[in-house]
């Protein structure tokens, strides 16, 4: 379901979820492939919602899962967020939690400048 | 102008009658209420499916979709079990749940986002309705 791609000369992981609706539907498969990544050693990673329209509360629950799993190992950021989705993370509070940047560039860059 | 849907309850039907229900409301809502109600409806059918059905998956859970001048409500009817009375009293606002919690977020992201709640559980099966109005109250 997802779609990962890596920075050139980092070692930043920038995920896709390929979807644009991640909810109950299909939160806990996305949640399962990240846990998947993170327990293959990959500890920076950019979440790249740009296509995504719409996300629920289990979407969120997902990303805080992700967060949790990686724990001190490394650092998760958000990029993308527009509309519905842009919404559901300011009235969580989930802006907060994530450091959230326009694009995957950014978000990148912003991850490179803190390894 | 009422519609009436019927939805197995499995979680692969939930985003298509989510968007279903969001192409009918497109013209009776302004960008930013109808966002609010397809937060506050998918959150809604998720738990109907997620936590009212579990007892029998086959029955069919009725969701009412009713337009009118001053409102838009949604009428979700499952055949679960009886959801605890005070679902919707003393509910806390979404940035209240703790952060780190993976769950505990639907209830109150309806509470905040329809503008009222009627909530009746019952023996066979619980009602919730929402309504969104179309228009701030002058």
């Amino acid at each position: 379901m997802i779609k990962i791609k890596h920075v050139a000369d980092s070692q930043i992981c920038v995920i896709d979820p390929i979807t644009d609706r991640l909810t109950a539907a299909n939160a806990t498969s996305f949640k399962d492939e990240v846990w998947q990544l993170i327990d293959k050693g990959e500890y920076r990673l950019v979440i790249d919602l740009t296509g995504v329209a719409f996300v629920d509360s289990s979407a969120i629950g997902a990303l805080v899962g992700i967060l949790k799993r990686l724990g001190n190992r490394g650092e998760i950021v958000v990029c993308g967020l527009s509309g519905s989705v842009d919404k559901m993370f300011r009235i969580t509070r989930m802006d907060r939690v994530f450091p959230t940047y326009p694009n995957s560039a950014e978000a990148a860059a912003a991850l490179s400048e803190r390894l | 102008m009422e519609h009436i849907i019927l939805m197995q309850a499995d979680l692969d039907r939930l985003n298509g009658v989510l968007a279903e229900l969001t192409s009918l409301v497109a013209d009776a809502l302004s960008d930013e209420k109808r966002i609010s109600f397809e937060i506050a409806v998918m959150e809604a059918l998720a738990n109907a499916v997620q936590h009212a059905n579990t007892p029998d998956p086959a029955k069919d859970i009725r969701v009412t979709l009713n337009i009118s001048p001053p409102q838009v409500s949604v009428q979700i009817v499952d055949a679960g079990n009886r959801a605890p009375d005070d679902l919707f009293k003393n509910v806390p606002a979404p940035h209240e749940v703790n952060q780190m919690s993976e769950s505990g977020r639907g209830v109150p992201l309806i509470h905040m986002l329809a503008d009222k709640i009627s909530f009746t559980p019952g023996d066979g099966g619980n009602s919730l309705e929402m309504i969104f109005n179309r228009s701030v109250p002058s």
